[in-house]
Order: C-alpha cells, then sequence, then structure tokens
C-alpha cells in the first residue's frame, strides 16, 4: 500500500527541522529554501503549518508536463521527476495547486518530494516531536490532505472543475 | 475500404495526448486511432526554444516514443493530413484516400503560427518541428537578431539567443505582453528586459524589407535595422478550415459548448483550435495554451467516453523565462478589475501583481522574479477564491498560507 | 584579500559603515575563526581589535556586532542562535546577548556569519539583505512601531519570508537595558545592547537567504546530530522539563528550594509562586509550545491573554520574567507578568532588569526614600498595576520611567542607596540567590557582564544535578566547577548553539559537531581551551574599559543580609571563601589581574 507523510500539527513547535534535513539529504547543505518540505511558521497566531507534495493519485504535475518527465510510480504512488528529461519549463509549477512542485533555479529544473526513494523520509526520521510519521495510506488521510483543494471550494458558489 | 474506430482524435499534441490517455484509462477495450499531418510521436511545442537554443536536442522534444502508443493500444495515423470530415457519415478521409470511420471524433488540430507577406529565408516563424530546425541553422550564424510581436514566441526565442547577439524587438503595441500582462507589469518588464540589452522599438512597424548580406528592416518611426534573422511573432490562426468545411459552427475557432463538444453531438473539440468560454470573462475564447489543452483534452474524452463532465471555461496560464527572469500570468490580468494589489521590490527583483473582483476573489495574477507559486493563484483563481492575505504577495506562497488564511 | 577554506562558516561578514552608508563584504579571519569559532568569542575578538575599550558607548566609534556562529542554521542539537557584541551602556563591560529564532540562521543561509555595524546613521535607517545584495534604507517610518509593528512592515515592503532583528521604542529612546528582538519575541535582551542599536540610528535588519550551509562531512555531521538527538531526549531537563512546561518550570523548583528572589531579594520564597509557576502558565495562557529553528526542545511558550484587564498575545514569560516582573515585584498575577512581558517585547526590553529595577524601586518607595509624587502613583510591593504602568513608563521614558531607564543601579544610586540595586556591575541579578546558591554566587560576582546566569549556569550541577550533583551551601570545588561552567559556555555561545543543550551534551559532543561541519579538528581540550581564551580575552577588555576587579562582588545584602526566609533561612553568599580560589583557578593574579604568562598560553598576548 502506499505511503504517504502524516503530519500532526498540534506536535508542530515550528522549529523548521523538517526543512534543515530534507535538505542537507539532498543537497549536501542545510538550505531551507531547498527543502521540499515547508514548515510555516504564522507568529501572531500561533500556528504551525507542514506541508508537502501529497503524491497525488492523478496528479496535475504529470498531466501538465509537455515532456512526460514526470510520472507517478507504482506501487509506491511517489511522483517523480525525471531530472534528464526536464527542461525546466515550469509548466508542472503553474499547474500544480499547492505549489508543491519547484522550479529551483541552480539546478535549472523542478524539483518535489519523493519520500526520500523508499527510506525513511529525512524529514521523519529527524522530527524531534513526532509530529511527522510516515504511514500507510489510507482513505481518511488523503481525505484530510485534500481538504485543502475543498477548503477553497466550500462558500464558493462557482466551481471550475 | 473504410477502418472504422470507436474514437478518432485528428492532432498529435497536448490535447490529442491527453484524450487519447484518458479514453484509455477508462476503457480498456475501445479502438482508438490518432492522426497527425506530421510522421512523428508526439513533440513539445513549448520547449522548442530551448531546441533552437542549444539547451537540448531534438530527441529532448519528444514528449513520447513510437512504443507509446502501441502500448496504449492506440493507432497512429502519422504523416497523413485530413482532407474532409463528414460528421453524419462519422467518417473522414485521408489525403492518401484512406477512409476512417469514427463513433466519436475529437478535433485538436492546433493552429498555425501568423506570418508575414514576405519571402526571405532569413525570417521565420516557430509553431512546427521544420520551422524548428530552420532556427537552430539561423540561430547558429546570426550576429544580429530582431523579432516582431511581443508575445510567448519572440521574448523567449530572442532570450535564447546568444549573449553577444544584438537584440531588437518591434512591437506594434504600446508595450510587451500586452495579452497576458497589465500595463504595470510590461513596464517593469521592459526595464528589466532593457538592462538586459534588448532594444525595444514600440508602436512600430516593419515598413519595408531588403534583403542583402543582411536583412535590412526599415521600421515605422524611420529607423533602419540591420540584422540576421527576422523571428515572426504574431500569433496564431486556429485551423479550423476542416471543421468548417463540415459544416461545424465556427468563428475563429472551433465553437464548443461547455462538454468540449461541437455543434455536431459526435464532433468534439480541444486545445488551440476550439473556441470556448473563459472562466473570468465569459466570452468565447481561444486560449491558446498547453494546459487549457490538456483539461479541454481530458474533458473532451470523459464526455466521447459518455462520462458527462463539464468544463467550466478555460483560464491563461502561462508561465516562462526570459532573459533570465521568471514570468508567469495567470487568469485575467487587465487594469480593468476592480483592484490590484501589488509589490515589488527592485532589489529582489521581484513582483507580484494580483488582480481581483469586486468581491475580492483572485482573477488573475502577474509574477515575476521566482514564480514558484503560480500553480497556486491557478488554484485560487479556479477556485474564485477570495484573496488568502498581502504576506502572500512578498513571500513565497504555498498552500500552507492558504490553508491558513481561508482557516482562520 | 585572503580566502576562507573552511566548510561550517560562510567565510564572510558584512561591514555597514553606517555614517558612510556603504556594505562591504569582507573573508572572515580563518586564524581567528579556529581560535574563537564565532558568536561570542568571534565577535568580541574582532571587536576588541577594532574598538578602544574606554569607547563611549553611545558614540560613533563603538561598533555594534551581530554574529553567528559555524553551527548556527543547522540541525543536531538546538542551533538557532546568535550572539550581539558591543560595549554595553549599562555596564560599561563587554556586552555580549545572545538570542535565538529564525534571524540567526537566516543570515548564514544569506552567506553571511557576522555583521558589523560602525558610525552612525544621519537618519533612521534599517539593512536589507537578500542573499549577496545589501542596502541600508530610510526607517523614518519605521521609528517609533513597536517591534511587532516594524517586522509587519517589513515583511510587506521587503520580502515575505525575510526574518528580523529590531528596536522598539525602548532602543530608540536609549534606554539603558533595551533589547533587540528577532522573530517579534524572541530577545537578545540583556545589558542595553538596543540602546547601541537605536543610537546609530539603526532600526532593523531584515535578511532573506536563500543559500545553504556547507558541512565538511555531511555524514558524520549527520551520525554527530542523532547521537546528540538521543542523548537531548533522555536527559530529563532538556527531554522532559523543559519540552513539558519551558524554563517557568523552573520558579516551583526553585521556590522549594527557598533560593527565588521575592520582593527585592528581601525574601526568598514567595507565597504566590505556585500562581505563576509553569504549571499555573500551561492551564491558562499557553497556546502552544514553540522551538527556535533547529531545535529539538521547544522550550518557547506562545501564549495570550484575552481578559478585561490585559489582552494581548506574544510569547513567554519565562522564568526570568517571572521572577523580575513577578516574585521580584512581589506581583502574583500571572496575567499582570505576561502582559508586562509582552510590553517589553515590543517596546524592546530586557525583563529582568526593567522588573528588578521596578523592585528597586519599590523597595525604596517602600522605605520611603522616594516619594508617591515623583513616582506619580502609589507605589508598594504586589502592585501588578503600578508594574505595568512602569514597565511601559521605562520604555517611552515618560514621567518615572526617565529614571528607571536608568538602570537599578543609577536609580538606587541617585537616591543615595546603591546597596539597594540588586546587581553586579550594574547588571541586575536573575532568578536565583546567591546566598543560597554559592557557585552560582561567584558566577555573579565573576561574569564578564555582570550578574548574569547563562555566563556560567552553575544551577545545573547546584539544583539540577546535571552533569552530577554538587550541595549548594557547599563551597568547596565551586571555583572549579564555575570556571568550567564559564569556559565552556563561551564556547557553546561561540558555536551558534543553545546553551540548554548542554544539559545533555558536553564537550565531546562539540568537538564532534565542529570537526565534521568545519573539516578542521576540534578535540574536548581544544573546546575547553577555546571558552577559556574568550573569557580571558573579555576580562582583559573590561579591566582596560575600567571596569575594576574590585567589582568582582556582590551587593551588600547578599554578603551580610543572611536570608530572612524558608528552608534557607540564615544562609549568606560566602564569596570570600571561593574568590581567592577561582582566581587561582583561572591562573590570574590574587588581584584578579589575568597574567602575562596564562594570557600567551592562550594566545592573548
Amino acid at each position: 500500500m502506499q505511503k504517504l507523510i502524516r503530519i500532526e500539527p498540534s506536535k508542530c513547535i515550528g522549529c523548521k527541522t523538517c526543512e534543515m534535513a530534507c535538505s542537507f539529504k539532498h543537497t549536501g547543505e542545510f538550505a531551507p529554501s531547498r527543502s521540499r518540505i515547508f514548515n510555516e511558521v504564522f507568529l501572531d497566531e500561533a500556528k504551525f503549518i507542514t506541508v508537502t507534495c501529497m503524491q497525488c493519485d492523478d496528479p496535475w504535475c504529470v498531466k501538465a508536463c509537455p515532456k512526460a518527465a514526470i510520472s507517478k510510480e507504482m506501487p509506491s504512488g511517489v511522483v517523480i521527476v525525471d531530472k534528464d528529461r526536464c527542461v525546466g519549463c515550469r509548466t508542472c509549477v503553474s499547474a500544480c495547486p499547492f505549489g508543491m512542485i519547484k522550479y529551483v533555479p541552480s539546478l535549472g529544473i523542478v524539483d518535489k518530494c519523493d519520500l526520500c526513494g523508499g527510506d525513511t523520509p529525512e524529514c521523519v526520521a529527524f522530527c524531534p516531536t513526532q509530529c511527522l510519521t510516515l504511514e500507510e495510506e489510507d482513505t481518511p488521510l488523503r481525505q484530510k490532505v485534500l481538504r485543502f483543494v475543498d477548503a477553497m471550494k466550500e462558500g464558493q458558489m462557482e466551481v471550475r472543475k | 475500404m473504410t477502418e472504422n474506430y470507436d474514437f478518432v482524435i485528428i492532432g498529435n499534441s497536448a490535447a490529442g495526448l491527453q484524450a487519447v490517455r484518458t479514453l484509455r484509462k477508462h476503457d480498456q477495450l475501445a479502438t482508438i486511432a490518432i492522426i497527425d499531418r506530421e510522421d512523428c510521436p508526439a513533440y513539445s511545442r513549448v520547449l522548442t526554444p530551448y531546441y533552437i537554443g542549444g539547451h537540448i536536442l531534438r530527441e529532448g522534444l519528444d514528449i513520447v516514443a513510437f512504443s507509446f502508443y502501441q502500448e496504449l493500444g492506440v493507432c497512429p495515423v502519422f504523416g497523413q493530413a485530413v482532407i474532409t470530415i463528414d460528421p453524419e457519415k462519422h467518417a473522414l478521409e485521408l489525403a492518401d484516400g484512406h477512409k476512417i470511420g469514427f463513433k466519436k471524433l475529437l478535433l485538436a488540430t492546433g493552429a498555425e503560427a501568423r506570418t508575414l507577406p514576405i519571402a526571405t529565408r532569413r525570417a521565420c516563424v516557430l509553431r512546427h518541428i521544420a520551422d524548428a530546425e530552420k532556427l537552430v541553422n539561423l540561430f547558429q550564424r546570426m550576429k544580429s537578431v530582431t523579432a516582431v510581436g511581443a508575445g510567448l514566441v519572440s521574448l523567449p526565442l530572442l532570450s535564447h539567443a546568444s549573449d553577444q547577439a544584438e537584440k531588437h524587438l518591434v512591437v506594434g503595441s504600446n508595450r510587451i505582453f500586452s495579452r497576458v500582462v497589465d500595463p504595470e507589469t510590461s513596464t517593469i518588464l521592459e526595464d528589466q528586459l532593457t538592462k538586459k540589452g534588448l532594444n525595444i522599438h514600440k508602436q512600430n512597424d516593419i515598413v519595408e524589407m531588403v534583403e542583402k548580406e543582411q536583412l535590412q528592416l526599415k521600421l515605422k518611426h524611420g529607423k533602419q535595422l540591420n540584422t540576421d534573422l527576422l523571428i515572426i511573432g504574431k500569433g496564431v490562426v486556429p485551423n479550423i478550415h476542416l471543421a468548417a468545411a463540415a459544416g461545424l459552427d465556427v468563428a475563429d475557432g472551433v465553437l464548443i459548448d461547455e462538454n468540449c463538444c461541437t455543434s455536431h453531438p459526435d464532433v468534439y473539440a480541444a486545445g488551440d483550435a476550439a473556441e470556448g468560454t473563459d472562466f473570468i470573462t465569459g466570452e468565447a475564447t481561444i486560449q491558446g495554451n498547453w494546459m487549457t489543452a490538456v483539461e479541454q483534452g481530458e474533458n473532451a474524452a470523459l464526455n466521447m467516453l459518455g462520462i458527462e463532465c463539464r468544463y467550466q471555461g478555460s483560464l491563461k496560464n502561462n508561465i516562462t523565462e526570459i532573459f533570465g527572469i521568471g514570468v508567469a500570468a495567470v487568469g485575467y490580468c487587465q487594469e480593468d478589475v476592480a483592484e490590484i494589489i501589488s509589490s515589488w521590490n527592485a532589489v529582489t527583483g521581484r513582483c507580484r501583481r494580483v488582480f481581483l473582483d469586486e468581491k475580492q476573489r483572485v482573477v488573475g495574477a502577474n509574477l515575476i522574479g521566482e514564480t514558484n507559486d503560480a500553480g497556486l493563484y491557478y488554484q485560487l483563481i479556479s477556485t474564485r477564491s477570495v484573496f488568502p492575505g498581502k504576506t502572500m504577495l512578498t513571500g513565497t506562497a504555498n498552500y500552507a498560507q492558504v490553508q491558513f488564511h481561508l482557516n482562520s | 584579500m585572503s580566502r576562507f577554506s573552511l566548510k561550517g562558516w560562510n567565510g564572510k561578514l558584512l561591514r555597514v559603515d553606517l555614517t558612510a552608508g556603504t556594505c562591504t563584504d569582507e573573508v572572515l579571519n580563518e586564524q581567528w575563526a579556529k581560535e574563537y569559532l564565532g558568536g561570542r568569542g568571534l565577535g568580541t575578538k574582532y571587536f576588541t581589535e577594532e574598538v578602544a575599550a574606554d569607547v563611549d558607548p553611545f558614540s560613533a566609534d563603538n561598533k555594534l556586532i551581530l554574529a553567528a556562529g559555524p553551527l548556527t542554521g543547522t540541525y543536531g542539537a538546538a542551533n538557532g542562535r546568535y550572539m550581539v557584541i558591543t560595549k554595553s551602556p549599562l555596564t560599561g563591560t563587554i556586552a555580549s546577548s545572545n538570542s535565538g529564532g529564525y534571524f540567526p540562521c537566516e543570515l548564514r543561509y544569506a552567506g553571511y556569519d557576522m555583521i558589523i555595524f560602525e558610525g552612525k546613521a544621519e537618519h533612521p535607517s534599517y539593512l536589507q539583505i537578500h542573499d549577496d545584495k545589501v542596502q541600508l534604507v530610510g526607517a523614518v517610518h519605521l521609528w517609533g512601531k513597536s517591534t511587532k509593528e516594524t517586522e509587519d512592515a517589513i515583511l510587506a515592503e521587503f520580502h515575505g519570508d525575510a526574518k528580523v532583528a529590531c528596536i522598539g521604542p525602548a532602543g530608540e529612546n536609549l534606554v539603558s537595558f533595551a533589547a533587540i528582538i528577532n522573530d517579534k519575541h524572541r530577545a537578545a535582551g540583556r545589558t542595553g545592547i538596543g540602546a547601541v542599536m537605536g543610537s546609530k540610528n539603526l532600526k532593523a535588519i531584515a535578511v532573506r537567504g536563500t543559500g545553504g550551509v556547507k558541512i565538511a562531512d555531511p555524514a558524520a555531521y549527520r551520525e554527530a546530530a542523532l547521537d546528540s538527538y538521543g542523548l537531548l531526549k533522555e536527559n530529563p531537563v532538556s527531554g522532559q522539563g523543559l519540552p513539558a512546561l519551558g524554563t517557568p518550570v523552573l520558579v516551583n523548583v526553585i521556590n522549594q528550594l527557598g533560593a527565588l528572589p521575592t520582593r527585592n531579594f528581601q525574601k526568598d520564597t514567595f507565597d504566590e509562586a505556585e500562581a505563576i509557576s509553569g504549571e499555573t502558565l500551561a492551564s491558562t495562557y499557553l497556546k502552544r509550545n514553540k522551538g527556535c529553528m533547529g531545535c529539538i526542545i521547544g522550550c518557547g511558550r506562545v501564549t495570550g491573554l484575552a481578559g478585561a484587564r490585559f489582552s494581548g498575545d506574544g510569547e513567554g514569560p519565562e522564568y526570568e520574567t517571572l521572577f523580575a516582573l513577578g516574585s521580584a515585584c512581589g506581583v502574583g498575577d500571572l496575567a499582570a507578568i505576561t502582559k508586562a512581558n509582552y510590553i517589553c517585547n515590543e517596546y524592546g526590553m530586557d525583563t529582568i532588569t526593567v522588573g528588578a529595577t521596578i523592585a528597586c524601586a519599590m523597595e525604596l518607595a517602600e522605605k520611603g526614600l522616594i516619594s508617591e509624587k515623583e513616582i506619580g502613583m502609589p507605589l508598594s510591593f504586589g502592585d501588578a498595576d503600578a508594574m505595568v504602568k512602569l514597565v511601559e513608563m521605562a520604555g517611552k521614558r515618560e514621567g518615572f520611567g526617565e529614571k528607571l531607564a536608568m538602570g537599578s543601579y543609577r536609580l538606587a544610586e541617585n537616591y543615595g542607596v546603591p546597596e539597594l540595586s540588586m546587581s553586579v556591575k550594574k547588571l541586575e541579578f536573575p532568578a536565583y540567590d546567591g546566598r543560597g546558591i554559592q557557585g552560582i554566587g561567584l558566577n555573579y560576582a565573576t561574569s564578564n557582564r555582570g550578574a548574569c546566569h547563562v555566563r556560567g549556569y552553575m544551577i545545573s550541577p547546584e539544583v539540577l544535578g546535571l552533569p552530577e550533583k554538587l550541595d549548594p551551601q557547599a563551597t568547596e570545588d565551586k571555583a572549579v566547577w564555575t570556571k568550567i561552567f564559564q569556559d565552556f559556555t563561551a564556547t557553546v555561545d561561540s558555536s551558534g548553539v543553545c546553551l540548554f543543550t548542554t544539559f545533555a551534551i558536553g564537550a565531546p559532543q562539540f568537538a564532534n559537531f565542529l570537526t565534521a561541519a568545519t573539516g578542521t579538528e576540534f578535540t574536548e581540550a581544544t573546546i575547553m581551551e577555546i571558552g577559556e581564551r574568550i573569557y580571558n580575552m573579555e576580562r582583559v577588555f573590561n579591566l582596560k574599559a575600567g571596569v575594576e576587579a574590585s567589582q568582582d562582588t556582590l551587593p551588600k545584602r547578599l554578603l551580610e543580609e543572611p536570608i530572612s526566609d524558608g528552608p534557607l533561612k540564615g544562609e549568606v553568599a560566602k564569596l570570600g571563601e571561593m574568590l581567592p580560589e577561582y582566581y587561582q583557578e583561572r591562573g590570574w593574579s590574587a588581584e584578579g589581574i589575568p597574567t602575562n604568562e596564562r594570557l600567551q598560553t592562550l594566545g592573548l598576548a
């Protein structure tokens, strides 16, 4: 069964260790701007929200890619960018409703979470409060992570798709 | 003799490809054929400037290989133009006289580049692979390049030209990118591009052209430019002649309803040839971008399968890099909206202009600099969301901000 | 200019000449980086090389240095710290003040290890850093704004992801204990560094960094981090006490011990301690726990007040604040303390000094040495509303606030009773009475910036039993321990790591981290030597600045007046039994002067 990073916001302390761990593993440097997971801290409201790619079932980025450089691998369900095929046109960037696939100028291509390719994701390994865990996907979890789209739709009179 | 298929698609680019993928995903048994004039597997038109600029090889343009069609069980009919379509008889005829029958047909016939009435080997449009090959050659030797028309063909191409080449841009309008960005954004971009060495000639046109060792262009305002290459970026003309001849309703493009269906119930259209409703204005529009083609291709396919699915309109969605500067334009980005909120930072080169309607809902966004939040704006516009908050303007945005603002 | 070859550090500092309005990159001195690391050590090295010890803290010749360490912005412990170094207007000593959050890390991601501000801007200005694009911009529109308002305005006009360190009105008004606040709620609090920043017309520093910190041996660094994580998690203080209740966990602990200074040190147990304890905070105003960037502990307390009397939100109060604005003032009203804490953060003030100064004023009033008319209101211990009001007046320098803004020593001196200021070298005590806990008393007396607990946190062995339990009342061995704690702390403060990690990790772990990060070898011995070098460098500066060894003492109240209540009733600080041994341990003369021989050993002479 597909696994996903489960995020329990109440446990988050806003330390951004996930961003540090992610960038350190994937770039060899501590560079949160290069992280594929985002720990957003809203100081005034005392809210910490962590987001990363949710490896969609029917990924917008995959559909958008004008070079078929992005694919959803099975059975892991991980959405992978083929670094050799990507040319950095960013069509996927303009398609992902979550902003979770990003163009990296220094690489000239896009970059996204790949759940660390089968290992325990580094963000999960280093999260000091177990706010992040790697869990088998279940329907409620998938519904939860996709609630964003619905949350945006709720209260709107018109829905595009 | 007629070959019969359940589904036939004319056109092997964004809309056509997405359609065959969608059809096969939902129907393992249906017979499907895809027809295209060009005799090659699908290649990416949006990437041709990268090829011309030498950033990728010709193979790098391929979206899929021949094997893709085989694996999907789709019959490729490539290198064949369609001559006529008879919707009533559910049949079409190819240039070589072959006839193909269909239950449902998708017209994903695309568009052709609008050209100038000139005959010189030094001028070129960019639409097909043949154009790209020609430009690859011209690019290698040029010391000076001029583009006419300031849109999404000219500027990316100019920016892929070598740094040493002298670069000119001739624009009829009083600003660049006038179709996709607002005047303020144009100004900011023009300023940055000028600093990067681009010579912009606005409210101007080429009135005379003499081919000598170089191409001598005389501009409306009197200036003469000597150039090795003239890039013609004057927009595109949808391929509608087949549809028109078949008696389908056409305007600028093939008219489609909210199911991407033409005036005939068994014929659908998608992509650059289709004229459907714009999500924001509600007016019939040919959006002419990759994402719209993908969306319409998928939508048409679902409806062809009998899966009722309404497409509520297309959205402008362009993202590119010109002269090293990221630029994205999403949705409706003109000055006549109820409110524009913006931020511009000369140090970071980051500009955000967000266009709101009278209910504070996002209808469009122009982004300059880092453009990684383009998809987020696309989503906000698609869902007619109110603007989540000004912090999105100056910082890197992702859906954490949206989630936060919409839940609080 | 020479190149910087090591990893860990960025190898680059930014020099900002406020007078000329110029910003220049400089290669970091590699030799100094090895000898002093970064943060407190390296910042002080640059400071003492460039600034005369007798400089007037508010003159353009004083410099203000913001320095991160080679581990700032990495993971492994709690690596979100930086230090501010200058000459203190409050104490006249070297000032170095520590803070954590996101700002220190962002500075490193922008490519800098340190910023040196020199001169004085003609008009209010602030610094914008976006990676290598740096500029000074006008801040007239921000002048007078609170730290919160300032940060919000900068995020809106500069970059939404920028991290901001700034001063509030207190720094602008040259309040002698003004702080620099980063990330809205975190304070480089002590010794009045915010006033120096204000004197330079510098309102804020805003940084956006998109680069990364390079590590010499990533695999070894990751291993070191996992090892440290284990130790921090298993430790009762860093793994349980601090995460669960934050620093306020100490209110009940220290009160039960009988060393919670109350009513300006006239008592040492506080009847209302429970009401201001970490446990009470957790069940009342606490919204959530928070960590600085890269922190595994998460001792920060995000709180909110929504009462009729007091409202607002922010972070804190910390333990020291609960003492200074609470027990020291006899105030047991947690909402009032929390509110006063918010005011301190928004005005940019040190909660300890402002609280202790108000406590001092309360005693002056109690003793009839100061009139109600002069204060502008009746004032007595336990008056929560007056305390809150006075905190704000101090920040504004309004009315009696003008006097409070001088700090407790000058206030008490003003009324002829300097001995009523509970301070050393004019810096007010934190929340542990040196009469009940002898080692911390020695540390207060000898700390290079005055009475400070985080220069040598002897509470760790004497109260918490880490790394081993010492008898708080005993004086034996306290000199040795104090020196070790002071030296090790100097290294920790120079690395970019939070002092709170040292409950669980020691010199071996720091040696591992620094070796893996920088690619140059550090051992337990070099870790301690670096600390001692820094400590002696600071001492030499202070002596040159005219802060004599005779000031290595404690107020008469601690030396002569026994504790009047509680379990430790009758105790006094036995400084005389420890100080000579301490000087000896340090290799200083009997008069407290570092010997040439010792300085040479340390490479300081």
